[in-house]
């Protein structure tokens, strides 16, 4: 049986296999594959986020004390550094602060996004970090919410890669390889030419939803919508739209504001003139209540959490835990919702217990009224700068 | 041990060593096929291993006894044979299904209980190894097929790797002979299973990328509803998909067979280019359509002449049923029972000058465009995880207009990756079995091999399970 025909059939059995398994290494392994992080096009996203943070200059950070505040879109529209170092400074703190929250991000993502960026300020000679604040919000730590977010990763497949050939701290892998390069190329060319509405994340397409769907409540839940000032809404979008030039999938960093999503400040104006109309519209400041499914708390997440605040605080000098104001008038009519929130305080505090981290506790301050919220989580400007100046006002520095 | 794992490469190169160059003799080599391929068996799962083989050994002695007694014994045996068989699959496989469809049943007629499940687990392969096996006796007790003397030998074909888990359905006839004779490899058998071996990874490379698009439309479909374009993007990438999964898993496993020195009968013919839906269920997983016809349409055919309908609608449910214990396979089933018997009452009632029309040149691309829409409808049928579920996407095919995921450049690019998705694995199949004395052509075979592979070592996934092993 054994003759010349069978070993020549086994050499190139070898020979075969040698080539697949040398094949990656020529040509490079499929970018997705690559990418080291579990969340993938997120977490691409946030090193694209954290390469367009500039270093601070050392007139905002001599002398002072950076603070710097992470998060999901709750932080992102209920921190104004203005506003809080204001008052930090009125208190007698020096202080320079940043805001870095973002739209749908799961909550351990959010804190090892935090961890990448004090390691950052680290690296970059300015020192660490002063303050880091991180975000407690029930919605991130829900597993239904985290299963959509990894689900809209899936979704977006083919985007999913154009954002990641996008990806600068990809370029330089890329671009060893010729095989890599002409795939990163194939993909920037594909998709280099596609309208940001099309092509750019979740966040943008959530976008989409609101500029096509009517009454266009589901992720802004501007509540006091009438379809008199439908243009007003139009007028939100387009602002927000702006926020991504085209070709960008990640929003720039804004030096104004200190941050990656200036829409809601830039917003003001209009937000003044839908409160001008709300005053006219009786019954329509009705509280929002949060969702069942966000209160179905997901355990890993939690100790995903703790590991990752763990971690950050190796990092910084100080972390500090915050749950920003909540429209808190609905809850009692809110049902499981409500019965919820024993359970949820108590993760806060085991978060607060095991990682050291001390708890600021805005989630029922006074002084917030319904109209100052989008929803139940999500502050108007106005309040978003009454929220950081009790928060600088709480915070020990 | 999947076909895409380099655990599956090392398993196969390691075989090969030890059956062509340290076995001795035919009956080591034997001996050394039922041990590699129950071991290959074991690495999925190891407590099936029992009914696999036992299972196996019923059926040869029930066969040899089949061969040796007279009317009316012989039908009894052979009842025996198939109801054991069957009782070994329904046991596994539809148990809980049964129990499950019977507590429905009975919260419809208003009583409200909760039948217990037995939660079993069904086999890996189960469903291709049970009909290989009844085959074998019903061959033998129709005279066609003399029952073989040496267990080994019908154990080394049941349990043969390359088929072991998902098919092809292979015929006794067919294969026993082979493990009887033991021929080596030739050279020329062995460059055609290189070749099968890299097209087929290639397949699946694409299958899976085709996924990335067909998963999140029908999993937006089993929550609620979805938009005309996702919809129709997911049905056309599925048709792709299982289509890639499918073919790409068989050419494996009829590439590993030749360098083994096993020729197993193709599956798949250019499906999407068939022209009605009768020409391309001759052309798509063509070992359990020929079984089927073979073992019970033709049965039931002669026996209920008077109803032809029912026998075709029997038949396709079984079919439906066959993939596994779910109504989404029996409405599939009924789908392609009631486009099967509209083709018999169409081509009895339409005048034959009309009929001789759709043998034109011209009209073939429309007949194939039109079997592909039939053929994507019953796909959804089939991939939803819900009858509501393939309501949901046929509604957001015809009728949707909830927002899409994607839009503008971005859907007409995605659209268009599909397309190429579902046409370049049709092209590498018509080259590989329609052409073959140019697909093996050096100058064609190393080129395509190569670039296969290279395909998909860059861009697949390893251990991406098939769609198949789930039936």
């Amino acid at each position: 049986m054994v003759g010349l025909g069978q070993a020549r059939i086994f050499c190139t059995m070898l020979l075969l296999t040698g080539c697949a398994a040398l094949a990656p290494r020529v040509f490079g392994q499929a970018i997705a594959q690559r990418d080291p992080e579990p969340c993938g096009a997120e977490a691409a996203r946030m090193r694209t986020l954290l390469d367009r943070w500039p270093a601070p200059a050392d007139a905002e950070v001599v002398g002072r004390a950076l603070v710097i505040a992470f998060g999901s879109s709750v932080t992102e529209a209920g921190f104004a550094p203005d506003a809080f170092d204001h008052e930090a400074n009125a208190r007698g703190h020096a202080t320079t602060s940043y805001d870095f929250g973002q739209l749908a991000l799961s909550a351990d993502l959010q804190v090892l996004f935090a961890a990448r960026a004090a390691r950052r300020v680290a690296e970059r000679g300015t020192g660490q970090a002063e303050v880091v604040l991180v975000e407690l919000t029930p919605r991130t730590f829900s597993r239904t919410f985290n299963e959509v977010l990894r689900e809209k990763a899936q979704d977006y497949y083919w985007p999913r890669r154009a954002l990641l050939s996008e990806s600068p701290e990809l370029w330089p892998t890329a671009r060893a390889h010729p095989g890599e390069a002409l795939r990163g190329a194939f993909y920037h060319h594909v998709f280099a030419d596609v309208p940001p509405r099309a092509v750019r994340t979740w966040l943008g397409l959530k976008l989409d939803e609101l500029t096509t769907t009517h009454p266009c409540l589901d992720l802004m839940n501007l509540n006091f919508l009438v379809p008199t000032i439908q243009g007003e809404l139009d007028a939100f979008c387009a602002e927000r739209a702006k926020v991504f030039p085209p070709g960008s999938h990640v929003p720039a960093y804004d030096p104004e504001t200190r941050g990656f999503i200036p829409g809601y400040r830039r917003l003001r104006p209009a937000y003044e003139r839908l409160l001008r109309a709300i005053d006219g519209a009786p019954g329509r400041e009705a509280a929002l209540a949060p969702e069942a499914w966000e209160m179905d708390f997901d355990p890993a997440a939690v100790s995903d959490v703790i590991t990752a605040v763990q971690h950050l605080g190796r990092l910084a000098r100080r972390v500090v835990l915050v749950r920003y104001p909540e429209n808190v008038s609905a809850l009692p009519t809110s049902g499981r919702v409500h019965e919820a929130q024993p359970e949820w305080s108590a993760i806060c505090q085991r978060i607060e217990r095991e990682t050291g981290a001390p708890l600021i506790d805005l989630s029922r301050a006074e002084g917030f009224a319904p109209r100052d919220f989008y929803d139940y989580y999500h502050l108007v400007p106005t309040a978003a700068e009454r929220a950081s100046a009790l928060l600088a006002a709480r915070l020990p520095l | 041990m999947l076909f895409n794992t380099p655990q599956f490469v090392a398993f196969f190169l390691a075989f090969f060593v030890v059956y062509t160059f340290l076995a001795r003799g035919p009956r080591a080599r034997l001996v050394l096929l039922a041990a590699g391929s129950i071991l290959f068996y074991a690495s999925f799962s190891y407590r099936f291993i029992p009914v696999l083989v036992g299972s196996g050994i019923c059926d040869f002695y029930l066969a040899q006894a089949i061969h040796r007694a007279e009317e009316p014994r012989r039908k009894r045996l052979l009842v025996v044979s198939v109801v054991m068989n069957l009782a070994v699959l329904a046991v596994f496989k539809y148990t809980d299904f049964a129990l499950a469809s019977a507590e429905d049943l009975l919260h419809l007629v208003g009583v409200r209980t909760q039948v217990p499940r037995v939660g079993l687990v069904f086999p890996l392969g189960i469903s291709f190894y049970t009909f290989q096996s009844i085959s074998y006796t019903v061959d033998v007790y129709r005279k066609v097929y003399a029952p073989r003397t040496k267990l080994l030998h019908f154990l080394a074909s049941l349990t043969f790797f390359p088929h072991l888990v998902a098919g092809p359905i292979v015929r006794a006839s067919s294969l026993i002979p082979q493990f009887e004779a033991l021929a080596p490899a030739t050279w020329a058998a062995a460059r055609r299973g290189f070749l099968l071996i890299a097209v087929g990874l290639a397949k699946k490379c694409a299958a899976d990328l085709l996924g990335g698009v067909a998963d999140p439309a029908f999993a937006r479909a089993g929550a609620g509803a979805v938009g005309a374009v996702d919809a129709w993007l997911g049905a056309v990438a599925f048709a792709g998909q299982v289509y890639g999964d499918f073919s790409g898993y068989t050419d494996i496993a009829l590439g590993t067979a030749l360098l083994l020195g096993f020729t197993l009968p193709p599956n798949f013919d250019v499906p999407y280019l068939a022209t009605s839906p009768v020409d391309l269920w001759q052309r798509w997983h063509m070992s359990l359509t020929t079984w089927i016809r073979d073992y019970l349409y033709t049965p039931l055919a002669l026996r209920y002449r008077a109803h032809p309908y029912r026998n075709l609608i029997i038949t396709w449910v079984l079919i439906g049923l066959w993939h596994g214990p779910s109504w989404t396979y029996v409405v599939f089933g009924i789908y392609y029972g009631l486009v099967f018997s509209s083709l018999h009452v169409l081509s009895d009632i339409l005048p034959v000058r009309l009929l001789a029309l759709t043998e034109r040149r011209a009209v073939q691309p429309l007949l194939v465009l039109g079997t592909f829409f039939l053929v994507l409808i019953g796909h959804v049928l089939f991939r939803s995880s819900s009858v509501l579920g393939a309501g949901r996407m046929l509604m957001g095919m015809f009728w949707g207009h909830a927002p899409a995921r994607l839009g503008g450049t971005a859907a007409w690019v995605t659209a268009g990756l599909v397309v190429l998705g579902v046409v370049l694995p049709q092209a590498l199949d018509y080259l590989v079995v329609r052409k073959p004395e140019l697909a093996e052509r050096p100058r064609v075979l190393w080129p395509l091999v190569l670039v296969s592979l290279i395909f998909a070592a860059t861009l697949g996934q390893s251990g991406q399970s098939f769609i198949y092993f789930a039936f």
